[in-house]
């Protein structure tokens, strides 16, 4: 089984997109002609769900917004419902090179569970990726709870560019965490717990920032208040599973 | 019997009347009007006979028995809200699950009823 003729369903959740879905889902069939592109509409306003389907993606809609985590389920639970056991995540807003859809499913070939293609992961680093210090110490918190207390060491932990194994769809599929941050923390907490192997994927990714600079920190710091409160949601479940057993 | 005496029975008997009202519209379900009704029903007596207020408020240590009063109410208003809060996120998962699965019934739906579209024009 290899790569480029074995089954696998890129799911790409998409809120409002309708300008880009349509040159990622070509991209995307382009790069890899055996892979079946469904697009979640996560409730959008304007015409991503027409776009996707022109383009020849598979489409489903969410009569609301939900939540990346939540379009990430009901499309593992599309492509399990189809019979395939391979998941490629990518974003709708073309930030994520389909070219490495390829790297991140030879990484899936080579024994891993789940690949995660990430920004950091350039030794070169660089790119004119850059984050504010108070996001970069809510980045540095979740790298560090997940490598002391889920044995992963990923340097870019919240990267949505990822690809699911066999074994990966059987622990996450069906409780695909939909709060934010959770759909992608604690995803691998899950992952890792469950001793699957995590592997990052060097990825060169086009990053788009919004929002005004004063807009930014008001949202850092909303952000590492997240950060904070889902690391004490996570050691609360951590103390309940284990006593539990 | 003073006037503000009669306004509290008026008072709690207008709220056990307009839940069981609710209740009767099927407005209201069971277990929500159960919990009205029991508030209803710890403060009723204090509005029947005042003086048991100040005779359990002296019981239990409080020195202005009307604190007494806020404090069960205070307690039954926050145990309200916590249920109403934890029956909204249940409600609210439960709608995702719902969503989900309307969205992935949609598209099977639609594929269907293109392969059949097919077989008729054929």
């Amino acid at each position: 089984m290899t790569t480029t003729d074995a089954a696998v369903v890129i799911v790409v959740p998409a809120l409002n997109e309708a300008a880009s879905v349509g040159a990622v889902v070509t991209g995307l069939r382009e790069a890899l002609a055996s892979a079946t592109v469904v697009v979640v509409d996560d409730g959008s306003t304007d015409l991503t769900a027409r776009a996707a389907g022109d383009a020849g993606a598979v489409v489903l809609r969410h009569p609301f917004n939900l939540g990346v985590g939540a379009a990430m389920r009901t499309g593992m639970a599309w492509a399990r419902a189809n019979g395939v056991d391979r998941v490629v995540q990518v974003d709708g807003d073309g930030q994520h090179p389909a070219a490495s859809v390829v790297e991140l499913l030879e990484h899936l070939d080579r024994g891993a569970d789940i690949a995660v293609g990430s920004r950091f992961a350039d030794a070169a680093g660089d790119g004119d990726y850059r984050v504010s210090a108070l996001r970069a110490a809510g980045m540095w918190l979740l790298r560090t709870y997940l490598r002391l207390f889920a044995r992963l060491d990923l340097p870019d932990v919240t990267s949505g560019f990822r690809a699911f194994g066999p074994r990966a769809l059987d622990v996450v599929a069906d409780d695909y965490p939909a709060e934010y941050l959770s759909d992608t923390i604690e995803v691998l907490w899950m992952a890792g717990r469950a001793g699957l192997t995590v592997v990052p994927v060097p990825v060169e990714m086009r990053h788009r920032e919004h929002g005004t600079p004063s807009h930014r920190t008001f949202r850092s710091v909303l952000y590492v208040l997240r950060v904070v409160f889902l690391l004490v949601s996570l050691a609360g479940r951590r103390s309940r599973t284990e006593g539990g057993r | 019997m003073t006037r503000l005496h009669l306004l509290a029975i008026l008072g709690g008997l207008l709220i056990g009347g307009s839940v069981t009202m609710l209740l009767r519209r099927g407005q209201l379900q069971y277990r929500y009007a159960v919990l009205w009704l029991a508030m209803v029903a710890t403060t009723a007596p204090f509005a029947v006979r005042p003086s048991l207020l100040d005779s359990l408020a002296s019981w239990l240590g409080i020195a202005d028995p009307p604190n007494l009063l806020f404090f069960i109410g205070l307690v039954g208003v926050i145990a309200l809200v916590s249920l109403l809060t934890s029956e909204l996120s249940r409600a609210q998962s439960r709608l995702h699950d719902l969503a989900r699965a309307h969205a992935l019934l949609e598209e099977r739906v639609r594929r269907q009823e293109e392969a059949q579209e097919e077989r008729t024009s054929r």
